[in-house]
């Protein structure tokens, strides 16, 4: 059991780092906060609501998020949109990331034990 | 259902600094109602709770800085330590500071009672002040070294949660009784009480000095009515300490408290006003003092019939406070268990 938390943790610790661009990336159109955990879910990024609805938060306050409350609903929503500065943020954490993604296929591709990678 | 998620959306914002309280709040409970089906019901919601952790955890999230000496996290908690041990502590030290003084003084073999007064406070002070800050000091170091441990704590009571934890009720700050007001209440109302007792006893001198010619000290009121005094302190007490003990139990204006504060009010008021009144309130030295001084600067004084009236005229102007005073106890106590 320990070793698969141990491969847990490891797991975590690698999404994290991507959670940022890939919310950023989510919020090209605006959505609020059960609304985009549902899409994200759906492509498959595992983000907990107890990391995304802080994320937002915190996101907004660095101020790359604008955010606005939809009262013409049933119950008023916070939708959130990414701004200029959040485009920014966005445009290079994509070509870090696009950089990173060829340095491991470099990297681990060199390996050749790693067939299902193309 | 929707006390619950009150309840568990309280217990996230009150460990954040008060100006992000109300936005979280606002947006925590509507992410909570998007993550709810249609009419929901008491497991669904504690499945949504479950989802998005302990209070204590999200909070922590949430918190946009964490660099703080003590945290909102721990903050109240620090607070609610540091009401209860200061006077605590203070009071106390400040009593053994006052006897070590007295009897300093005494064992000086100096008989002289301003001295030894004056040695009483003096000592009771200093050892009081000095122990509460020490007692600040040590309580704020403890809480810096559990905040600088803290992250430690939180993962452990992740796995410990339940919904069961959360605050019973959503206090509101003018319903609530704080419980560290009814504890200072309690302590004060027992020192007090039995610093009375020992002065009525003469066990403590109240003591009023001539200095006509030469030093002397006298005291001021009758023994006899002294000693009359120790089971009225005696009832008062009482009465004061079940209003505290009522307080505590409670901690919110219900009716018993209601009650147990009118009665000790009323009872004070009553033995109050039957005591001042008394005829031999005061000591014969004092009376005779009294209509030894020149008063001739004093003519309202002497146009309301002369020395001889000063006893009356306390003794009213005090009735007159004490009653105002109970009074406005009272309604202020039926005022806000009538708010409740």
């Amino acid at each position: 059991m320990p070793e698969k938390e141990q491969f847990q943790s490891f797991i975590t610790e690698l999404r994290r780092g991507i959670l940022t661009l890939t919310v950023l990336g989510c919020l090209k159109q605006s959505h609020y906060g059960y609304a985009l955990l549902q899409t994200m879910q759906e492509k498959n990024i595992e983000i907990e609501a107890n990391t995304l609805y802080p994320l937002l938060r915190r996101l907004e306050s660095q101020g790359l998020l604008i955010s606005d409350w939809n009262t013409s609903e049933s119950r008023p929503r916070k939708y959130y949109t990414i701004n200029e500065k959040g485009w920014a943020v966005y445009n290079e954490l994509m070509t870090e990331w696009e950089k990173m993604q060829k340095s491991v296929e470099i990297i681990c591709g060199k390996d050749g034990d790693d067939e299902e990678s193309d | 259902m929707k006390s619950l998620i009150e309840r568990y959306v309280y217990d996230v914002t009150r460990r954040l600094p008060a100006e992000e309280r109300a936005e979280v709040s606002k947006e925590l409970k509507s992410n909570i109602y998007d993550m709810l089906p249609d009419n929901a019901d008491e497991d669904e919601v504690k499945a949504v709770f479950y989802k998005l952790g302990p209070p204590a955890i999200l909070a922590e999230r949430y918190r946009q800085k964490p660099r703080y000496l003590i945290s909102p996290g721990i903050y109240d908690e620090y607070v609610r330590v540091l009401k209860w041990v200061l006077p605590l502590v203070g009071v106390t030290v400040l009593v053994i500071g006052m006897l070590y003084g007295a009897i300093d003084a005494i064992k000086d073999d100096m008989v002289d009672l301003v001295y030894v007064i004056s040695n009483t406070l003096t000592k009771g002070i200093a050892f009081g002040v000095s122990a509460t800050i020490q007692a600040l000091v040590w309580i704020t170091i403890g809480f810096v070294i559990a905040e600088r441990t803290s992250t430690r704590v939180s993962e452990s009571k992740e796995q410990e949660w339940k919904i069961e934890d959360l605050p019973e009720v959503l206090p509101d700050d003018n319903k609530r009784i704080p419980l560290s007001d009814s504890i200072v209440e309690l302590v004060v109302t027992v020192v007090f009480s039995v610093v009375a007792i020992l002065m009525c006893n003469g066990k403590v001198p109240i003591a009023f000095i001539l200095q006509n010619d030469d030093m002397q000290v006298r005291t001021l009121f009758n023994s006899r009515f002294l000693i009359s005094c120790i089971p009225a302190i005696i009832v008062m007490a009482l009465f004061g300490i079940s209003e505290c003990l009522a307080k505590i139990k409670d901690r919110r204006w219900t009716p018993l408290v209601c009650g147990t504060v009118i009665a000790s009010s009323i009872v004070n008021m009553g033995l109050i006003l039957y005591l001042i009144n008394q005829p031999n309130l005061l000591s014969e030295e004092f009376i005779t003092f009294i209509q030894n001084v020149d008063w001739s600067g004093l003519d309202l004084l002497n146009s309301i019939g002369g020395t001889g009236a000063i006893t009356p005229i306390i003794s009213t102007v005090i009735s007159v406070v004490v009653v105002v005073c109970s009074l406005v106890n009272c309604c202020r106590a039926v005022y806000k268990t009538a708010k409740t």
